[in-house]
Formats: C-alpha cells, sequence, structure tokens
C-alpha cells in the first residue's frame, strides 16, 4: 500500500486550469494541438488498433499476483462471450416487447389521412406508462421505424424540454422536419443545392420563391413550401411527454396544426403517461376537439421484467444467474424505485462485471458447454482456491460422512483429481440452474391456470425458491390444492401449456399418458351424456352455499353419487396428476437435499454479493457526508481522534475543522449565530493550550463554513444579523 | 491500536462495514463469494465491489447504540467548554448511529401516556411527552407504582441520555447511580432521581442531534432565541492574510488522508473497467475529490483530445462553454463545421457528427474530411452539481451527451441534495455507478473564503440575479415596471454618481420620487397599491429601505451595478 508523499497530494501551487471553465485535457508537457495527425493518421490507427487490443483486457490479476496471462485473458474473453450472447437476448426481448406497439403505431400513421378523420388532426394517444426513462426510447424506436421503414416522412420528437414557448418548439418542429429529408433522398437534395439538374420546374420555382423571400424560421410557411415539393409526404409529430408540456403551448401548437391541416398532412402522436383523463382535462375542449384518433396500450413493463428475467436468470441459456439476496435487491429497487428495465439489465451487466473481474474462478464457466481442456486451464492457485470455497468444503465435509476417506484425501492433496472432479461436476452444477428454472415455469405455469386472480410471476418465486421459501411457503401448497379440484378442461389446459412451456422428459414423460387418457374420458363422456367437462370429486368448492356442516356433508354424499363413472375415473387420474406433481416440486425445490448449498461450486455459478450492487445503485451520498464529518475518525482512523479504548469521542480540537464546525452545527438551533459558532470552535480547537493563534483559527473557520455552505448544510438568513440558517438535519 | 494500516495489510480481507449501515447480509456474502480471499497469503484479490468506503473498514470495533447511550459518567469530563450558540451539552450524548428507526418504534410506544393537560398539535412528539411525563413525575412526588415507573422508564428512555454537563460533579454519583439503575433495568426510584429528573428538566437535559427528533427539537421557539453578539468583535481578516495563514497553518491529518486516497486510487482500475463497459462513474462524499478524479484523468487518458475536464464549481461557466468545447475535442480544433448558436443545436451536432463518424471509420480511411472525430471521449466534471450546471437544462443536455455510446462520463458531487437534480428519465441516462470517494480534502478551489464572506453579509446571494428574474418572471406587468423604474434610475444615479465615489447602496430613490414616477406611468394610482407592490419586493430581498441622514426613506435594489444592468436588459426584453 503505497501512500503518496504528503506534498505531492497537497501542491499549493496555483494552476490556472483550475479556475477555467473547461477545457481539453493534456498530460504535462503535451503540446495542446495532436501533432501532425494527418501524415500519421494511417500509422497512428495502426498503433491504436493494437493498442486498444492490447489494453482491451482491464481485469486486475488476480490470485495474489499469481494469474497467469492467459488465464486472465481467458476470464476477460468469457466476460465479454457471456454478457454479449446475454445482451444480445435480453435487446431481442426488449425489441420485440415494443414491436407490437410500434406496428399498431405505424399502422395508424401510414394510414392517417385528415380526410378520414373528418378533418381534424389524426392522433395517436400512446399510453406508455408510467415509467419516464422508457419513453425516450419509445419514442426514439418510433420515429426510426417511421422514418425508415415506413418512410411516411419526416418525424419530430418534441420533448417538454424544446417546448418552453411556442416559438422555440415551432423552430425546432421545422427545423427537424426539413432537414431530415435530406437522409432519405440525397441525390435531390445534391441537385437542389448544386442547382443543377431542373427536372420539376415546378418545384424549381417553387425553391426559389422560398429562397427568395425570407420567412421567420419559425414559420410554418416553410413547413408548408417543403410540403408541396414532397408530395404525399405525412408530417409526424411526436409529442412526449405530454404531461411536462405548457398547457398554453401545447394548445396553441395543436390549434395550428388544426389550421394549417389543410396544406401540411400533420399527424400527431401524443406520449401519455398517466392517463387519457388527465390528458383531456390539460386541454381546453376546443383544441380537444381538433383532434381524432386512437390510443394505443404499451404492453406492461412487468411482462417485459418476468421475460427478461426468465432468460437471463431462469432459462436454461443463462450460465451466470443472481443469487437470492441480489435478485431480492434488484427486484425491489425495480418495483419500489425506479421501474426502469433498463436499470434492471444496467444492474444485470454489473453483475456479470463484477463476477469476473473479481472472481478468479470464474473463467470455469467459459467451460460450460465442452469441459474438456479446463483442467488444462486451472493452475495450482485456482485448485487452492477451489478448495478454499465453502460449497467444495461442504462437499468435502459430505464425503467424510460418507466415510469415502480416500475420495477426501485425493481432493485435498491431489490437485489433478480436483480439476478432473470439477470438470465433471460443472454440469451437474449448472443443470441446477436448469432445472430450477424448469421447476419455476411448471409451478408459475401451473399456478397462472389454477389460481388466476393471484398470479405470482416467476421472478418473485425465484428468490424464494433459492433462499428455500418456496418449500415452506404456501405457494406450492396453494397450487397443489387447487390442482386436485380442477375440472378436466381446465386440467387439459393446463397440460397443454405445460408441455408446450416446459419440455423437460421428468415431468412430461409421466403426464403424457395421463393426458391423453384425460382426453379419452372427456370424449367417451361427451359421446355417451353430452357432459363434456368431467368434474373431479375433490371439487366442492364451486357450490356450497350452504353452510352448516351437516348440509356439507349431505350436499357431499349428493355429489358424490350423482359423479358419473368417468368423473370417478377422471378422479383418479387427477389424484395422478396430482401425485407426479407433488413429487416433482417437493424434489426440487426441498431445500435440505436440493438446495443451493448442495451444489458443488454454486459460488460460481450465481451470483450473489448484495453490498457492491446497494453500493454503486443505491447510494446514500447525504449520510455519506454527514457520516464523514460528524464521525472522522471511520474514515481518517487516526490516534489523535480516537480515544485509545475505541469508544465515542465527540467533538476534539484535533479532528478536521469542518468536522468540529459540523457537530456544533448538529447540536444548535435552526438559527445559528456565527459568532457564537466561532467562539465555540475557537476554545475547541484552541483546546488546552492557550496560544493557539486566534487568526489562524478565524481563517479556518471561515473556509469550514464556506465548505458548509458549499455542501448545502447553511445559508445566509436575514432573520437577524450575523445569522446563518440551518438546512439539514442529520439522519432525516 | 487503532492503526489498522500496519495490523492488516489488505484491508480487503476485512470487509466490515460499519454496524450503522444497515446493510448487514454483506458481510458474509462478500467471503461467500470469495474463494480466493481465504486463500494463502493476502492476496490482493479484490471483488469489484469494495465495501463502500475503504476508510470505513479500518474501523473494526463498533460500538452498539445502547452501549453508547449508556451513561458514562467518565466521558463527560474531556469535553471541551465553550460559550456555543446553545448551552453546549455533554458531548457523548446519544449518538446512536441512525438511531432514529429505533427512537421511532419507541416512541410509537408511548401515545398512551399523555398525562396532564390536552393533548394539542404542538405536544405530538413522543420527546415532548416524555418531558412532560418526568415533569409531571417529579412536580407530583409520583406513586411509585411498578407501571407507572415502567412507563417513566421508557419515557425517560425516550428522552435520551440524560446527562447534562451542566450538573456540577456532585451530582455525577447520582448519576451514575441512574446510569447503573438503568442498566439493570431496576425499578426503585430514589428520591435522588427524582431530584435529578427535576434538575434535568430544568437544565436542557439532553438534544437529540440527529433525526427527525432532532429538526422538532431544534425548531422549537425557544431553541430559536440566539445570543445578539455580532462579528463586530472579530477582527476583518483580508484575503491575503487569510491565504497566508491556511497555508501556515498546513493542513490536518495529512498521512492519514494520503491513505485515504491512496485507498481510492486502488480502485481507479476498477472504474477504469467500469467506465470502458458503458457505465459512467459519479463520486460523493466530503472533501474535494478534485485531485482525485485528475490523478484518474491522467491515467485513464490515451491520446490527444479524447478527454475535456469541465469545472462545475467555476461561476462563469455555461453549458455552451462546455459543449463548444466538447465539440472542440470531437471534432478538432480546425473544424470548419457550424454548430448552431443554441445549445441544444450544438448538442445535435456534436451527437450526429460522433454517430456518423461510426460508420465511415469502417469503411474508408478517407482523407477527405477536414476533421476527424475521436472514437471515444470522456468528460471529466468536477461538481456536476456546479451552480453554473444546476439548471433543468444543462443536467438535460449533459445526460444526454452522457448517454451516448461514445461518451463517458466521470464526476463528482458535493451538495448533499444533488441527486434532486434529476428526474428518473436523466437518472436512467446518466446510467451512473456511484462510488464513495471521501477524502477529505479541503475545498480550496472549489469554494473559496468569499462564501463564508457572502454567508456572512448575503450579498453574494446563491444564484446571483437568478432568483430575481425567476421572482419577476412570477409578477404580474404592474410590478416589472415599477422594478424596471427603480432600477433604470438607481443605474442613473451610479453614472452621474460616479465622480462622487459614493458607495452603490447610498445611490438609491426616494421613495417619494418613485411613487411619484410609478403614478405618472400608471403603474398604480395610489399609495396603498404602491406600498404592496413594493413588499412583494422586500420580501425577496430586491429592494431595500432605509432611511438616509436627512430622514427621507429611500429605496434600492441591493445589488452591483453589472447585475442591475444584467436586470434590466432582462426586464426590457
Amino acid at each position: 500500500m503505497e501512500s503518496t508523499p504528503p506534498e505531492e497530494v497537497y501542491i499549493d501551487e496555483f494552476d490556472p486550469k483550475e479556475h477555467q471553465g473547461c477545457y481539453i485535457f493534456t498530460l504535462d508537457g503535451e503540446e495542446d494541438r495532436p501533432t501532425k495527425r494527418r501524415k500519421t493518421k494511417g500509422k497512428q490507427r495502426a498503433t491504436e488498433k493494437a493498442a486498444v487490443e492490447e489494453e482491451k483486457c482491464l481485469f486486475p490479476v488476480l490470485l495474489d499476483g499469481k494469474e497467469t496471462e492467459s488465464t486472465l485473458k481467458l476470464r476477460y474473453r468469457t466476460y465479454c462471450k457471456l454478457w454479449e450472447a446475454q445482451e444480445k437476448r435480453t435487446k431481442a426481448i426488449l425489441d420485440s416487447f415494443n414491436s407490437k406497439t410500434l406496428g399498431d403505431v405505424s399502422a395508424f400513421v401510414k394510414d392517417a389521412a385528415p380526410e378520414k378523420f373528418e378533418g381534424k388532426i389524426p392522433t395517436a394517444l400512446v399510453l406508455a406508462g408510467p415509467n419516464i426513462a422508457s419513453h425516450e426510447l419509445l419514442f426514439e424506436q418510433l420515429a426510426q421505424r417511421i422514418r425508415n421503414q415506413d418512410r411516411t416522412g419526416p418525424v419530430v420528437v418534441l420533448t417538454s424540454k424544446d417546448a418552453t414557448s411556442l416559438k422555440t418548439t415551432l423552430r425546432k418542429l421545422i427545423r427537424d422536419a426539413t432537414q431530415q429529408d435530406e437522409g432519405v433522398d440525397d441525390e435531390e437534395d445534391i441537385a437542389r443545392k448544386v442547382g443543377g439538374v431542373d427536372e420539376d420546374p415546378q418545384r424549381s420555382s417553387l425553391l426559389t420563391r422560398s429562397q427568395s423571400t425570407k420567412l421567420l424560421n419559425y414559420d410554418l410557411q416553410i413547413l408548408q413550401t417543403w410540403c408541396r415539393s414532397h408530395a404525399g409526404q405525412k408530417v409526424t409529430i411526436a409529442i412526449q411527454d405530454s404531461e411536462a408540456f405548457d398547457s398554453n403551448v401545447l394548445s396553441d401548437l395543436i390549434t395550428l396544426f388544426g389550421s394549417y391541416l389543410d396544406r401540411i398532412p400533420f399527424v400527431l402522436l401524443v406520449g401519455i403517461a398517466t392517463s387519457v383523463e388527465i390528458f383531456h382535462d390539460k386541454l381546453p375542449k376546443s383544441t380537444i376537439r381538433l383532434m381524432r384518433g386512437n390510443k394505443f396500450d404499451v404492453e406492461r413493463a412487468e411482462e417485459c421484467l418476468a421475460q427478461i428475467f426468465n432468460d437471463s436468470i431462469t432459462s436454461d441459456k443463462a450460465v451466470l444467474r443472481l443469487g437470492a439476496s441480489v435478485c431480492d435487491f434488484l427486484l425491489e429497487r425495480y418495483r419500489d424505485h425506479t421501474q426502469s428495465i433498463q436499470t434492471f439489465v444496467g444492474a444485470l451487466k454489473y453483475a456479470y462485471m463484477s463476477h469476473f473481474y473479481a472472481n478468479p474462478l470464474s473463467i470455469i464457466l467459459g467451460f460450460i458447454d465442452n469441459p474438456d481442456g479446463l483442467g488444462e486451464v486451472l493452475s495450482t492457485e485456482h485448485v487452492e482456491a477451489i478448495r478454499n470455497v465453502p460449497s467444495f468444503r461442504r462437499y468435502v465435509e459430505g464425503k467424510l460422512a460418507a466415510k469415502e476417506v480416500g475420495e477426501v484425501r485425493k481432493l485435498l492433496a491431489d490437485d489433478n483429481y480436483v480439476r478432473h472432479t470439477v470438470a465433471e461436476k460443472i454440469l451437474e452444477s449448472r443443470n441446477y440452474g436448469i432445472e430450477l428454472g424448469q421447476a419455476l415455469a411448471f409451478l408459475e405455469i401451473g399456478r397462472s391456470c389454477t389460481l388466476a386472480q393471484n398470479k405470482t410471476p416467476r421472478y418473485e418465486l425465484y428468490a424464494k425458491a433459492l433462499s428455500g421459501e418456496l418449500q415452506t411457503g404456501p405457494s406450492i401448497r396453494e397450487f397443489l390444492m387447487s390442482l386436485k379440484r380442477m375440472s378436466s378442461t381446465a386440467l387439459l389446459n393446463l397440460l397443454e401449456n405445460v408441455m408446450q412451456e416446459v419440455p423437460i422428459p421428468a415431468i412430461t414423460e409421466p403426464l403424457k399418458p395421463l393426458q391423453e387418457k384425460i382426453k379419452k374420458l372427456v370424449e367417451e363422456a361427451a359421446a355417451s351424456g353430452g357432459k363434456k367437462t368431467l368434474i373431479s370429486e375433490f371439487d366442492i368448492t364451486n357450490n356450497t352455499l350452504r353452510g352448516t356442516a351437516v348440509s356439507k356433508k349431505v350436499r357431499l354424499g349428493e355429489q358424490k353419487s350423482s359423479l358419473t363413472k368417468q368423473d370417478t375415473e377422471y378422479s383418479a387420474l387427477v389424484q395422478q396428476v396430482y401425485a407426479i406433481a407433488e413429487s416433482y416440486l417437493t424434489v426440487n425445490f426441498n431445500s435440505s437435499q436440493h438446495g443451493l448449498q448442495n451444489v458443488l461450486l454454486h459460488e460460481i455459478f450465481f451470483y450473489d454479493l448484495r453490498s457492491p450492487h446497494s453500493a454503486v445503485f443505491a447510494p446514500k451520498p447525504r449520510s455519506t457526508i454527514e457520516r464523514g464529518l460528524s464521525r472522522p475518525q471511520d474514515y481518517l482512523d487516526c490516534s489523535c481522534c480516537t480515544s485509545g479504548d475505541g469508544e465515542e469521542v465527540g467533538i476534539r480540537g484535533t479532528q478536521p475543522p469542518a468536522s468540529i464546525i459540523y457537530q456544533l452545527y448538529l447540536e444548535s438551533g435552526a438559527l445559528i449565530n456565527i459568532y457564537d459558532l466561532w467562539s465555540a470552535f475557537y476554545s475547541v480547537i484552541a483546546g488546552d493550550e492557550e496560544e493557539f493563534d486566534a487568526q489562524t483559527a478565524q481563517a479556518l473557520f471561515y473556509r469550514s463554513l464556506a465548505e458548509m455552505r458549499f455542501l448545502g448544510f447553511v445559508k445566509h438568513t436575514k432573520k437577524k444579523t450575523d445569522h446563518i440558517a440551518k438546512l439539514a438535519w442529520k439522519g432525516i | 491500536m487503532k492503526r489498522k494500516r500496519t495490523v492488516s495489510a489488505s484491508p480487503r480481507n476485512t470487509p466490515t462495514k460499519p454496524s450503522s449501515t444497515p446493510t448487514a447480509p454483506a458481510l458474509s456474502s462478500i467471503s461467500l463469494n470469495l474463494p480466493a480471499e481465504t486463500a494463502p497469503s493476502n492476496t490482493p484479490i479484490r471483488p469489484l465491489p469494495l465495501p463502500e468506503t475503504p476508510g470505513k473498514q479500518r474501523r473494526t470495533t463498533l460500538l452498539h447504540p445502547e452501549q453508547l447511550n449508556g451513561a458514562e459518567p467518565g466521558t463527560g469530563t474531556e469535553s471541551v467548554h465553550s460559550p456555543s450558540p446553545q448551552k453546549r451539552l455533554r458531548t457523548a450524548m446519544t449518538r446512536d448511529g441512525n438511531g432514529t428507526g429505533v427512537r421511532f418504534a419507541e416512541s410509537v410506544v408511548s401515545p398512551g401516556d399523555a398525562i396532564g393537560g390536552p393533548v394539542t398539535n404542538a405536544d405530538r412528539s413522543a420527546r415532548r411527552k416524555s418531558v412532560r411525563r418526568i415533569v409531571s413525575k417529579a412536580i407530583g412526588g409520583g406513586e411509585d407504582s411498578d407501571d407507572e415507573d415502567e412507563e417513566d422508564l421508557l419515557a425517560r428512555k425516550i428522552f435520551g441520555d440524560d446527562d447534562s454537563d451542566d450538573i456540577d460533579g456532585g451530582l455525577l454519583a447520582d448519576e451514575e447511580a441512574i446510569g447503573a439503575q438503568k442498566k439493570r433495568g431496576g425499578r426503585n426510584t430514589t428520591t435522588g432521581s427524582r431530584k435529578k429528573k427535576k434538575q434535568l428538566v430544568e437544565e436542557e437535559i439532553t438534544a437529540p442531534i440527529d433525526g427527525p427528533d432532532s429538526y422538532f427539537f431544534q425548531n422549537r421557539k425557544a431553541r430559536l432565541v440566539t445570543s445578539n453578539s455580532t462579528l463586530a468583535s472579530l477582527p476583518v481578516l483580508d484575503h491575503s492574510s487569510y491565504f497566508r495563514l491556511i497555508r501556515e497553518h498546513g493542513p490536518d491529518h495529512v498521512e492519514e488522508r494520503a491513505y485515504l486516497e491512496g485507498l481510492h486510487r486502488q480502485n481507479f482500475p476498477q472504474w477504469e473497467f467500469e467506465l470502458s463497459q458503458g457505465f459512467n462513474l459519479l463520486l460523493y462524499g466530503y472533501g474535494s475529490k478534485r485531485n482525485l478524479l485528475m490523478q484518474f484523468a491522467k491515467r485513464i487518458y490515451r491520446s490527444p483530445r479524447s478527454l475535456v475536464v469541465i469545472n462545475g464549481y467555476v461561476p462563469t461557466l455555461t453549458i455552451k462553454d462546455v459543449l463548444t468545447t466538447v465539440a472542440k475535442a470531437a471534432i478538432g480544433p480546425d473544424h470548419t463545421i457550424r454548430l448552431g448558436s443554441n445549445p441544444n443545436d450544438i448538442l445535435d451536432t456534436i451527437l450526429s457528427i460522433l454517430d456518423t463518424r461510426t460508420a465511415e471509420d469502417e469503411e474508408t480511411e478517407e482523407e477527405v474530411e477536414e476533421y476527424a472525430a475521436i472514437p471515444h471521449l470522456t468528460i471529466l466534471i468536477h461538481n456536476l452539481d456546479g451552480e453554473p450546471l444546476r439548471t433543468t437544462r444543462a443536467q438535460v443536455l449533459l445526460s444526454r451527451l452522457s448517454s451516448h455510446p461514445k461518451i463517458s462520463l466521470v464526476a463528482s458531487i458535493d451538495h448533499i441534495r444533488a441527486p434532486l437534480l434529476w428526474d428518473a428519465a436523466r437518472v436512467s441516462q446518466f446510467n451512473f455507478l456511484w462510488h464513495d470517494a471521501t477524502t477529505f480534502a479541503p475545498y480550496s478551489v472549489e469554494s473559496s473564503i468569499d462564501d463564508s464572506l457572502a454567508l456572512i453579509s448575503g450579498t453574494g446571494r446563491a444564484g446571483g440575479t437568478k432568483g430575481v428574474k425567476f421572482v419577476l418572471a412570477s409578477l404580474p406587468m404592474n410590478a416589472k415596471s415599477l422594478y424596471r423604474v427603480l432600477v433604470s434610475h438607481q443605474l442613473q444615479g451610479i453614472e452621474d454618481g460616479a465622480i462622487g465615489a459614493a458607495g452603490e447602496e447610498e445611490v438609491g430613490v426616494e421613495y417619494k420620487v418613485l411613487y411619484q414616477k410609478a403614478v405618472e406611468e400608471f403603474i398604480c394610482s395610489n399609495d396603498m397599491a404602491f406600498r404592496t407592490l413594493l413588499k412583494e419586493f422586500q420580501d425577496h430581498q430586491m429592494v431595500s429601505l432605509k432611511k438616509d441622514a436627512q430622514g427621507t426613506d429611500v429605496l434600492w435594489a441591493p445589488f452591483k451595478k453589472e447585475e442591475l444592468e444584467a436586470i434590466l436588459e432582462d426586464l426590457v426584453a
């Protein structure tokens, strides 16, 4: 831990750049200007590329510096490979997710014409949900789609930030609308610019006119002229955040569109985060009347999250999975704070990053598809690290308990044997995750078919399953109970779904024949009695209106007797289905036998560090500052500010001045007399020694006070002379 | 003994977090994931995720709140005494990390024991109730029934640690007894303790210094009374002697800070990796992070023009400067592209250039272009929350800039409320990874002594004339015109009186003259209306009123000439 000599840290020289607003950074002694860039460009590029290749791997050398270059690179490559694959899948989901909305809206735009809308502005109300962070993406995609795929004309995305006044809004609108075209038909533009080929006299005359008469740049006439030269093009205006718009500007804008509609074919897209009613209330009726259109619901974010989660964590394609605590953290953050899929994906990426950055064993994940060669890659240090993994220890202890002493000896002493074992076992470890995912999928589907009203998505179940709560919790029991009561239609539906969604032999094989049998039974029943649905004998809830025990019993008897032969047979089959489901679920969620803890090297397959995520994504900047100031010894750990026995010390003269001020500040009321603060400060800082220079103390006092203001703790007040107002209370 | 530096050569091995931060699971999980951590010798392997602050790790033994709360008469002696704004209280007061939760829980328990008098709104606080409780007990003599006593204990618990420095030494023994009693949970209330309770009430027994209670406590009427001393008795400190003194004094905790910084520097590779993965970095924590960031800049600096430094604390900075500098870096110093005049245009130009480059870079190595966009640009912003960057507009532009894949942002914040600058959309665009970078370095560049002086005299109001603009924007035409008249008069007065060298404050407008003018301009028709208009300005400290030597009322806008001109320009425009 080399510490820099203090004089380097506290340079007291005046650096002009410190007070320059902004500048391009150069190293000391380097010229500001790049030297002869053009001549050496090719060469430079080559070297740059090489440099990029070289520097690409930013991972530190682990294992006490003994990690070899090749494994380091391998680790980095594995990270890149795995994350790229994951990112690609995630992106595909995200893209596909919006695609329905995009398709609908773009069809609307294509189709829209004022004539079809009784001469009103064709308007699409896009209900995009409360996550404003995703709106930008959505509208960008919309604009891209309409611009590049549909080519119906220019798209202008207006945000409330652009629309401070009508003038600026129009200016931006016109600029964006008329410029975009350059990308679409380049040749024409060039031709126009050069003034060369004159294929269309009318247009050129038009152009010259528009060029000769100077129009103000916010005049819609410009757009009108442009539209005349680009017949058949619609001008799509997308209002991204309608709620944040000034309602006057918005209504003026719409009124203007309305009046120009006969000359400029406008199509309006309005993004709404709240509800249509609120949008209605925002605008005057006269403006509302100018619009006609449809509303489009963007698919719900939860479904998107569920899909991404399923893909990245429970699917069999996933390699690195999240552990219970990280998972909880991410979901909680999603639910309670961000509601943003992007943030979730970012956090997922961060999990990958930290895993591969700091865990030398993560290279194992690279061999998941093909364990050959893994043995050669693992060095002695790696093996040693493996031996230190808790799950390995548990594994060895398990062996010991089973009295396989020879095995244990080999595991502890023979490096090659460990390599061999690991290579053998990683598939098993991976399968654990896959099986868990499948079991969860089964449970989710089962639950969604039986308990339609309280649907729990897989991501909610996942963390519970990992931590072993699922086994004891009500989720499984509820499902199994209702399974027993299912009618044949519902059960067939369930089985059908399961066959499709969870194609795993463990569950499909025993269920397949049962499904066939039930189908047959139903057909038989339909043929004989015309009854289409068979009822399970366990289903007694559907018509128990009478409450007393006796009457229930009576009814039970009645019901039983009213069951047909097929019903009884069906009940038997249901019982079988129930047994299969139960055994399957218990096997998979039994934490004592099938828990994560028992999986060898689960530390490598499941990333479960919560603290890095909470530190970088959910920081507490304010309490960090408050803590630093109120307990400087936590950070500085200096002998002077800490009493010998590590007890609470309170204010001391040796503490940093700002810290002293802050602690005094904490004790004071809402108004602080500066002079009193000063005298308190002085007595603290001077301490016992009488001859502490008052002037120095004063300078320190001023500086610390300035810092307090800089940090936002105090402000000037006029309530009383020489007083400052307190702005923050610690811990609130 | 506390010098952990020598003891644990690798602080990573003790990923402790102070118990006050409620992230206990971290402890176990770190060691769980780090197989190699237990591996031989002090391996420098670190999890990417360092526990928030390296510095914190060194404090390994942490006290439990109850320990802290326990009355320790011994600690009372070390505290230094002084005529602080309030009666200085014992320093070892209830300082339980984040004991707010606990207190809350306790105060929830006690709503039943409202004794004496109807409960008014003002009496809501549990703390107050407990005070009242103690008072009533002390006064009424108190029956020593068991449950009464329990409640009493509870009340006192809520009240916190009942020790006051103003109790003379003789009572210390008593205190000790009570402390012990409390610990034992004993329920025999002695007369001594009752006596003390009485005294506790009379003295300002204890003050909560954090948590919501402190807010209510410190905002009580009685608390707001402060002494009338002024700074007049303090000698004036001019700039040069200020700087000389600061320099001569030398920094404190040099080694510790250097060590702290060293710890942060060890994170550089991690930060660099995070940047390379498309995240942006945001550093927070007490202490100037300038130096640290500049060192980081040196590390990530690759080629000319790949790094732009922005000093957000420089008051004259404008967002346009930022964008033009970025453009210069992105495109090259001698480009001929028209950037556009408004910041939005500039940003669009920059982004589109960066976008198009990607395509062309691949295709050909054309030399036709008179500019060459760089492949990647890093922007380093000291104080993203600096005054000039605090506007929504600036933040929007910066967030859009930083969300471009070819641009990375490294920034620092210092203001405790800086995160309020961003809404959900901004946050997701910034895509920040936060890192605690508490350095304890003085903010010598970022804040100046002038700030402190401004705090005292109030002349340099935060935001300068910005606030005035906002106020004016929200006022009716009449008021604006009145202010225009006042400002233009005052400016004229300054021009005329420049030779007279009177202070700017002296150049005001007489009340009657201004009124006359206002009537002439149809701003108002009677004195009443005039006063109402003026009141608004006075409330916002935009107008000062003073009687001059002759006893006539003089009004003026308390701004410098340049500021006045700026205001006038805005008003007329």
